[in-house]
């Protein structure tokens, strides 16, 4: 029965959440091809201290292209696109941002060596089985040497059964708890439990914390992302109650009582959509003033909606620089550059849409690194092993397999921005790394 | 400790849910003998309503209160469609098929609500008013004791009308004994048509006044019968006030375990609070309540036909089971890798479905947890394989035996429930499993666990195995070969079991277990056997599901998925092999839905709907199912040309021919 | 040693006493009638015998005890019994009903069997089957039958259990007077040839007509018990039968020629609460 036996949200709310990780300043990036021609008018951005060089704006420069349209004539080259969409939940915007980014290396960046770039896209709906069924087929087309994803927060365990590494993978979040493990798989931007490190660091040095309550779904991306977030918080030598919920409830003054919200320091929703709404109005309900830091899974239109009309003025941690962060430059230029071939304003708002972007782009500079004749999965693996950064709209400096436990994840810093409401967001903290 | 009383009170909101689910199926009960699955599915449906209608879905918006008189008649209607359509050709059938139909109900509505209003869960407004109430110290909202108290009163109020009305005392008469109030000239149709309306009205506003609690979606409100369930069983399906109080106390005993397994004493899942508490509360206290009022149900004297779908002895078993294992072969290396994929997935699935047949249409139980047996098996597969490193095929056997044995003893704990109760409890044993045990990291892991693939002497034989089919693509047909081996040798011996004696002994313990055991069969005996078999048929099916995907995870063994596998399984033909055969076709991403996706762009939401109304109507018209409609029609066909052969009365009949021909009724003993 | 000795049976549904210190023995060959009219718990007679309702008292088969069996067990250990309403396995044949009780499973060759072991038929379904006449019906499918072939299947089918002594219970309801007459020469036959038999009935012709010894149940204690012609003469048989007004010696019963039972002939039957 597709429909009845499909997962519960939960997942849904693991791959939103994981996709604000891993924004993190280095110093001192040895990557010099970057954009020279850095936006010097963030107004904050004294507190983003990552250097200009890896604040990217100039696409052209960042993937090696020339400026130009791609030859038709020539071979297409294939990449292969897996996205969760088109069921209950999913992010459809995910395809719609490589969509865009496809259309600007071939309109803008002339194409890979002149060759077009070609998405070969495979949806799954609501089910694990599909999965599999997108991993037999991008398997199964010889044209495409390797394979991005949107968000695959469900099927990625069949989808990465059958890919298993025969192809590279590239994910800007890495959201489905499979993902940090699967071989051959690069997440740029890194996975939710290895940025809630910074959390602890926060919650300690800026807001003085002694005690924090997290409150989580019950999938098991969520659990998995509380519990890094408790040895998190606890690494920064907080006490933490850890509390779940079932993500069919919607009142929630249970679990926000049961976690010690009132007498907490600092509060942690790991939840999303009406699971946000919920925390905020037991919150709300039990008079709690503390500061709430969340992370983006709680952006979303939907919670809006729920809380009648704007966001909860809460903490955001993101590990990527939002579009609603007027002082970024590099998010300007995607907004600028997915504008120019199409790409609706208000889906480019939504967190996976820049993913995505960055993914495709990512993948154009890997595949002209390696030339347009030469490209096989075996190439393109190689010359991702090779790419430190930086990350549009993402990190300055990566560093795939840092984490033996999860080596596809190279990300593990995050940056808090505040939200004023009206759609203001105001920066409070520079990139932070977790505790040492 | 004041924190256990503000969670005892939070959970009168869910009690009080519970509770009018309940009083909704003790009222069917009473007015029709059917147990209806589908009464949380009418709540569902009536939220939706409500929120649509609030929401401006159909362009429109209302207020609150028109919106609630909305619902509240759509829920009627849909009462009457009930009503009409399933319940009133159904008076004559036996229990069990009248639970199935409320199954196809209970399909039916899931999947039209997710085709008219998408399958995104919503949340509906509240209609209770929203403040909060200090009572004893502790803040709680107003509206908890307010839904508590809705709920006493329609208690109340049904309690009288049962006791002091003319309807009432109609009801209760025919409740007692159909038969002799249809003498008495009470019409049967009218008073069940009029319990189900009662019935609707209760799940409908229950429905959409608990919407602060619960999120409107295709699953949770549905979900909420289990519990209800538990509820009517320790009121006996009869008694309204006990349901009531049950309803609530169930509610709150949630509420109140939730609140102690998040307490640092408890015993934690890594790190987690320990998952399907509250599942496996409601499946204990179901086992408490079948306990203590015994297992049997108020009869109702009402003329009940004895016939069950026929299960036909087979013909011939060789011959056609070669013939489609070479067709199947070959299709196998031809097909498209889509095609492949979902022909394996179809054989897998008749494997469970021939689980079904032995434990349904053999023996006539249903049986909910043969797909959690599957899955405990393929759980098991993945930590007998890498935590215990045990080769191929030992892993396989091993975690075969285990989940059959957990089959097995679940089957001699239920040896004292049979019929309706026993699908019931088995509904709540399944859930409990999906939630408590899968759901456990320690056996189901975080996020599922993975399988590695199947290996002998060296060779892969998994999905990824070097011989590949003409497209050159994953999957291998070598997996699909070792999958139809296993599918070609469980048929034959699920039909062969029909010929033996213990397949006789299963009939007869089906057809009538007094005349059974008077006749000599050890009926105990025989229902272990069955639970035995169809155990181990459906564990091997959950070490197949593992190799195939190379991984496990629960969301492939949920109770719901389970109860729509049954419900294909009825009509494919729940008695014969070749049903099974036509079930699997039917079954998740197997051959038929692939098709239609591929070919029409006809989603899966299309093949619930058509799950739950092929249900109803092969209930009604065609209980044997189709593969039982093709067997009767080439009977019949033997039949004729039987008797145009008028010079050999005695000439040789096919090999196995059992079914008499149609001239033994000019033979017949005057009586 | 009688073959079937039932020493002081009773059986009480809560405060009514439905059978009150029965006692009856069936010898060897013997073929014993049990009458009485209507209520007068004959079928809960046999049910008790057979173990179907708690009963205190003693049953003895062959000497050997068999208070605390399950029915099943002592079906197996000879004690076969038929129903009122032949209660046949509507899904099998009437070959397959017979095998039913011919069948003397053990858990080792039933496994076997399902994993294709050859067992070769028993005969005793073939030898049931032409003791009561009913070849022709061994492969009719048991729904298709008529009321009266039901019946005789059903005896058919107590038969092929090779038993030491069978129950019948109205063997004899929904036939006419020749079918009647026919059935009580095969049940005379079939004592003869050395099976036990206890026989209910309302047709007072077959009763006297065969039996050896009839016992007489009124209210559920035995009022009467003796070779036929004593007890057809019995003044509290004929009271019971007809009334105190009615005590005539040569008042030989009225009743003749298959009285049709409580439940009719029709094929819809009335559900009975379900036994826990």
């Amino acid at each position: 029965m597709p429909a009845t036996s499909r997962p519960r949200r939960l997942l849904l709310v693991s791959a939103v959440t994981t996709s604000l990780l891993g924004i993190s300043a280095c110093g001192g990036s040895s990557t010099p091809a970057s954009t020279s021609t850095a936006d010097p008018q963030a107004s904050s951005s004294a507190v983003d201290s990552r250097p200009a060089s890896a604040v990217v704006t100039d696409y052209l420069r960042y993937v090696g292209g020339k400026e130009a349209k791609a030859d038709k004539s020539l071979s297409p080259i294939g990449l292969g696109w897996v996205n969760v969409e088109g069921g209950p939940g999913g992010n459809p915007e995910a395809t719609a941002g490589a969509r865009a980014a496809v259309k600007y290396v071939n309109e803008k960046l002339g194409g890979i060596g002149g060759h077009p770039l070609e998405l070969n896209v495979c949806t799954v709906v609501s089910a694990e089985e599909e999965g599999q069924k997108c991993g037999q087929q991008l398997l199964g087309d010889k044209s495409v040497s390797a394979i991005g994803v949107g968000n695959l927060y469900l099927g990625d365990a069949s989808f990465n059964a059958v890919v298993a590494g025969k192809k590279p993978v590239l994910v800007g979040v890495a959201t489905g708890p499979t993902m940090p493990t699967a071989k051959n798989t690069f997440s740029t931007f890194g996975d939710l439990p290895h940025i809630f490190g910074a959390w602890g660091t926060y919650s300690r040095d800026v807001l003085k914390a002694k005690t924090a309550a997290v409150i989580h779904t019950n999938t098991p991306g969520d659990k998995i992302a509380s519990s890094a977030a408790a040895k998190g918080l606890e690494a920064a030598g907080l006490k933490v109650k850890s509390v779940g919920f079932d993500a069919q409830a919607t009142d929630l003054i249970g679990p926000v009582t049961a976690a010690g919200a009132s007498t907490a320091d600092v509060v942690v929703p790991i939840t999303i959509g009406s699971g946000c709404v919920g925390v905020a109005k037991a919150l709300k309900q039990l008079a709690v003033t503390k500061p709430v830091v969340a992370t983006p899974l709680c952006m979303s239109p939907d919670v809006a909606q729920g809380l009648g009309g704007d966001l909860p003025t809460w903490t955001y941690g993101v590990a990527q620089t939002l579009t609603a962060d007027s002082s970024a430059a590099d998010s300007k230029a995607f907004l600028t550059a997915s504008a120019q071939v199409g790409l609706k304003q208000d889906t480019a708002a939504k967190v996976f849409a820049p993913l995505a972007w960055s993914t495709v782009l990512t993948y154009a500079k890997i595949f002209n690194a390696v030339g347009p004749d030469k490209i096989t999965p075996a190439t393109v693996t190689e010359q991702l092993k090779k790419f430190t950064g930086p990350v549009i709209m993402g990190a300055a400096e990566v560093e795939c397999g840092k984490y033996k436990d999860a080596p596809a994840v190279c990300n593990d810093q995050a940056r808090f921005y505040q939200y004023q409401g009206k759609g203001q967001f105001k920066p409070l903290t520079d990139w932070i790394r977790p505790p040492q | 400790m004041d924190q256990i009383l503000l969670f005892a009170v939070l959970g009168l909101g869910q009690g009080a849910l519970i509770a009018g689910i309940a009083l909704g199926v003790v009222v069917t009960y009473r007015g029709s003998g059917i147990i209806n699955l589908a009464t949380g599915a009418v709540a569902m449906a009536s939220a939706y309503i409500f929120w649509a209608l609030t929401s401006g879905f159909f362009g429109f918006t209302l207020p609150t209160v028109a919106a609630l008189i909305g619902a509240l008649v759509a829920a009627l209607a849909i009462g009457v469609l009930i009503e009409v359509a399933v319940f009133r050709p159904l008076r004559t059938v036996s229990p069990l098929a009248k639970l199935a139909a409320s199954l196809g109900i209970l399909l039916t509505l899931q999947a039209t609500v997710l085709l008219v209003f998408g399958t995104q869960p919503q949340q509906a407004p509240s209609v209770l008013p929203g403040e909060t109430v200090t009572v004893l110290g502790i803040t709680t909202p107003a509206d908890r004791f307010l839904l508590t108290g809705l709920v006493i009163a329609i208690a109340l109020a049904l309690g009288a009308l049962y006791r002091w009305s003319r309807f009432g005392l109609a009801t209760r008469a025919a409740s007692e004994n159909e038969q002799a109030a249809l003498l008495a000239g009470l019409s049967p149709n009218g008073i069940s048509l009029a319990n189900t309306l009662l019935a609707a009205l209760v799940a409908g506003l229950l429905g959409v006044l608990a919407a602060p609690i619960v999120q409107v979606d295709s699953i949770t409100l549905p979900l909420q019968v289990v519990p209800a369930l538990a509820a009517a069983l320790f009121a006996g399906f009869t008694s309204l006030w006990i349901a009531c109080t049950a309803g609530i106390l169930i509610g709150v005993l949630q509420s109140i375990v939730y609140f102690l397994s998040t307490q640092s004493w408890f015993p934690t899942d890594n790190g987690n609070a320990m998952p399907g508490l509250q599942q496996l509360l409601v499946f204990v206290l179901m086992v408490v309540a079948l306990y203590v009022r015994g297992a049997g149900l108020p009869r109702r004297g009402e003329a009940v036909e004895q016939r069950l779908p026929a299960v036909p002895l087979p013909e011939r078993l060789l011959r056609p089971a070669l013939l489609a294992a070479v067709v199947a072969a070959a299709a196998l290396v031809v097909l498209p890798f889509d095609f492949r994929q979902a022909l394996t997935n179809s054989m897998i699935g008749m494997v469970i479905v021939l689980s079904y047949v032995v434990i349904t249409g053999y023996v006539g139980q249903i049986s909910v947890m043969q797909l959690a047996i599957s899955g405990t098996a393929g759980f098991a597969l993945s930590h007998v394989a890498i935590q215990l490193r045990v080769p191929f095929p030992f892993d396989a056997l091993g975690a075969t035996l285990l989940a059959t044995l957990l089959g097995v003893a679940a089957g001699i704990s239920a040896l004292r429930v049979r019929g309706v109760s026993l699908a019931v409890v088995t509904l709540a044993a399944a859930l409990a499993m999906e939630q408590a045990l899968f759901g456990n990291t320690s056996f189901g892991g975080t996020a599922g666990v993975s399988v590695p693939p199947p290996r002998l002497f060296g060779v892969n034989l998994g999905p990824g195995a070097d011989f590949r089919g003409l497209d050159g693509n994953e999957p291998s047909p070598m997996f699909g070969f070792l999958v139809l081996a296993v599918t070609v040798v469980l048929g034959l011996y699920v039909a062969h079991l029909r010929r033996t004696g213990l397949g006789r002994r299963m009939l007869a313990v089906r057809s009538n277990e007094r005349a059974a055991a008077a006749a000599g069969v050890d009926v105990r005996a025989v229902k272990i056997a069955a639970f035995a078999i169809s155990s181990f048929i459906a564990s091997v099916a959950g070490t197949l599901y593992g190799y195939n995907f190379g991984s496990v995870s629960a969301a492939r063994f949920t109770a719901l998925a389970a109860l729509g596998l049954i419900g294909f399984a009825y009509i494919g033909g729940i008695t014969m092999v070749s049903g099974a055969v036509i079930a699997g076709l039917m079954s998740t991403e197997a051959l038929l839905p692939h098709a239609l996706d591929k070919w029409f762009g006809i989603k899966g939401t299309w093949a619930l709907l058509f799950g739950g109304v092929s249900l109803i109507v092969t209930l009604i018209a065609n209980p044997d199912g189709i593969a039982g409609a093709g067997h009767r029609r080439r009977a019949a066909k033997r039949a004729a040309r039987a008797a145009a052969r008028v010079s050999e009365p005695d000439g040789p009949h096919p090999e196995g021919e059992h079914h008499a021909p149609a001239a033994l009724d000019t033979t017949e003993v005057a009586s | 040693m009688n073959v079937l000795s039932v020493q002081s049976v009773s059986v009480s549904y809560g405060g009514v006493h439905a059978l009150s210190e029965v006692s009856l023995d069936v010898g060897q060959g013997q073929l014993v009638g049990l009458i009485g009219p209507n209520g007068a718990g004959k079928t809960t007679f046999v049910d008790a015998v057979t173990g179907l309702v708690t009963a205190r008292g003693r049953v003895a088969l062959d000497g050997q005890d068999l208070t605390g069996l399950p029915p099943h067990a002592r079906a197996r250990r000879g004690l076969a019994r038929t129903f009122q309403s032949s209660e046949l396995f509507e899904d099998l044949t009437v070959t397959e009903n017979l095998q039913i009780t011919a069948d003397r499973p053990s858990w080792w060759r039933a496994l076997g069997e399902t994993l294709g072991r050859r067992v070769s038929p028993d005969s005793a379904a073939t030898q049931a089957l032409s003791a009561l006449g009913l070849e022709d019906l061994a492969h009719a499918s048991a729904h298709q039958l008529s009321q009266g072939q039901r019946k005789l299947v059903g005896v058919a089918r107590a038969l092929a259990a090779r038993p030491r002594v069978v129950c019948l219970d109205e063997p004899a309801a929904g036939l006419d007077t020749a079918e009647s007459a026919e059935l009580g020469r095969r049940l005379r036959a079939i004592a003869d040839d050395g099976t036990s038999l206890l026989l209910i009935d309302h047709d007072m012709s077959l009763v006297m007509g065969i039996c050896d010894h009839v016992v007489v149940l009124e209210f559920g204690k035995v009022i009467a018990s003796g070779p036929p012609a004593q007890v057809r003469t019995d003044p509290a048989v004929i009271t019971a039968y007809l009334g105190a007004s009615a005590a005539q010696p040569t008042a030989a019963s009225q009743q003749h020629g298959g009285t049709p039972s409580a439940e009719g002939p029709s094929k819809v039957a009335t559900t009975t609460p379900e036994p826990s």
